[in-house]
């Protein structure tokens, strides 16, 4: 998740309708894309998450605001990181391909390192590519790699050393 | 097997003077996924005692594979009979089914399609009996996903990880796979796999040392002999490792069969060959780093050369 996860939204021209979900943090990411839509003339839905949405309510909202929209829609995410991964799975299922997503993340994120030699979960916090970690069932050196697992939800950890 | 012959029947990869990752399948003739070769009885030997050491490494797959294992259970069985029959024999019981292995002088009963035969692991079942890795891909939603895999002699990869992944989270650590859209053109390529028209292709690398079980759980044993490459002993230490894959459609679940023929060749015996140690010597030369530091060949490149360019001194 943290590959399809930006910190800066870019504009993405000619959609036939833009969808943008954000919470208040979330907003100051997406002004920018904002301010470029209302620059354009373009139509667009926004839609803003309060702070007493429970994060069932925010699924099952987004869920049906997301089941009604027509195709060739572009949605942008401006949530926080953690908020976003839990997401992924209903933007998903709605029918939205990766192509027409943006997940705009603030804040820190969760992530598993995968043993190669013991298929442990090693959690850290902001995954770097290529930082140092030990497996915490063998305590292996681990090299984080960008190899993801959505089976794991985790990335591969190669043999740091020899 | 005599040394002549280990070379003769090896399966040599190369066609051009340049090597890049492409799709160079071509259609299988005879359509057989299995080849016994003389090397059959140490490879199972090999192969079961992975089986018992490190189960979870050679198997794993996901509850909706099973009729997809037994399909294959099925097709291997047919090409065990049919091109071997010397070797193997089926008998279908209403009840069940009965395995003849006369080169292992084994007899193993199961019940065909059950859940609760062969331990659940038809695959395993299956591979047990064959040198080759078996591997099962489905197909849906426009995409291949691996769901099981009977994976003994993996090429520093791990099975455990790379289960449910789609084709191309599978080849992601490949560098520069999707340039030019590769990735998409070889999904396309084997979603239109047909029915009755399997595919081959060879794919490579060098290793340090001879072992068939390069797994990368094992990968912190088997990786420090790359350390150990010299000139001296590249003929014999260093081994061209070719996979022999092959591709079939299967009927029922509409997944494809994958098989892995793992051979090794060691330097010396690739050098007995004038032509495939110029070509062999000039791809070598001319290949670019991405690829070296991915078959992890870059540590003893130079060592593997040098033994190479002495050997082209001698013959010539």
């Amino acid at each position: 998740m943290n590959n399809l996860i930006v910190e800066e939204a870019s504009f993405i021209d000619g959609k036939r309708k833009y969808l943008i979900c954000s919470n208040h943090k979330g907003r100051q990411l997406i002004q920018p894309i904002l301010e470029k839509l209302l620059e354009k003339n373009y139509s667009f839905d926004f839609v803003f998450i309060g702070f007493d949405s429970s994060p069932e309510q925010l699924q099952n909202n987004l869920k049906t605001w997301l089941q009604n929209q027509k195709m060739g829609s572009y949605l942008y995410l401006a949530l926080s990181k953690e908020e976003l991964k839990n997401l992924r799975p209903i933007i998903e299922d709605v029918g939205f391909f990766e192509d027409e997503v943006q997940y705009v993340g603030y804040g820190e994120m969760n992530s598993k390192v995968f043993c190669c030699r013991c298929h442990s979960l090693t959690e850290l916090k902001n995954l770097e590519i290529g930082k140092e970690v030990q497996c915490q069932n063998c305590h292996l050196l681990l090299s984080v790699s960008d190899h993801y697992s959505v089976h794991y939800d985790a990335y591969l950890g190669n043999i740091a050393k020899l | 097997m005599n040394q002549f012959n280990e070379v003769e029947s090896f399966p040599y990869p190369f066609k051009e003077e340049i090597y890049r990752y492409s799709n160079n399948s071509i259609l299988l003739d005879p359509p057989v996924s299995i080849e016994i070769t003389p090397k059959y009885e140490n490879e199972i030997k090999l192969k079961r005692s992975l089986l018992h050491n490190s189960p979870i490494h050679c198997y794993q797959a996901l509850p909706t594979s099973f009729e997809g294992q037994w399909e294959i259970v099925e097709l291997v069985l047919d090409h065990l009979t049919r091109y071997y029959p010397n070797y193997f024999e089926v008998h279908k019981g209403q009840e069940k089914w009965t395995l003849y292995n006369k080169l292992l002088l084994e007899e193993e009963q199961f019940r065909f399609g059950d859940r609760s035969s062969v331990l659940g692991k038809p695959l395993n079942f299956i591979g047990r009996h064959v040198q080759e890795d078996l591997i099962y891909m489905s197909q849906r939603d426009g995409d291949l996903f691996l769901d099981a895999g009977h994976l003994c002699f993996p090429s520093n990869w791990s099975l455990t990880f790379k289960l449910g992944m789609r084709f191309k989270e599978i080849h992601q650590p490949i560098p520069k796979f999707s340039e030019k859209s590769l990735d998409d053109r070889i999904l396309r390529f084997l979603k239109n796999i047909e029915q009755g028209a399997p595919w081959t292709r060879k794919n490579w690398s060098l290793m340090a040392g001879k072992r068939l079980d390069t797994s990368l759980e094992t990968f912190d044993q088997w990786g420090k002999d790359r350390k150990k490459v010299t000139v001296d002993n590249v003929g014999e230490f260093v081994h061209l490792r070719v996979e022999v894959q092959k591709l079939f459609r299967l009927a029922t679940s509409n997944g494809l069969l994958f098989t892995i023929h793992t051979h090794l060749l060691p330097i010396e015996q690739l050098s007995l060959k004038k032509e495939w140690l110029e070509q062999f010597y000039k791809i070598l030369c001319e290949l670019p780093d991405f690829i070296l530091d991915y078959k992890g060949i870059s540590s003893y490149k130079k060592e593997v050369i040098t033994y190479l360019k002495n050997k082209l001194d001698e013959v010539g």
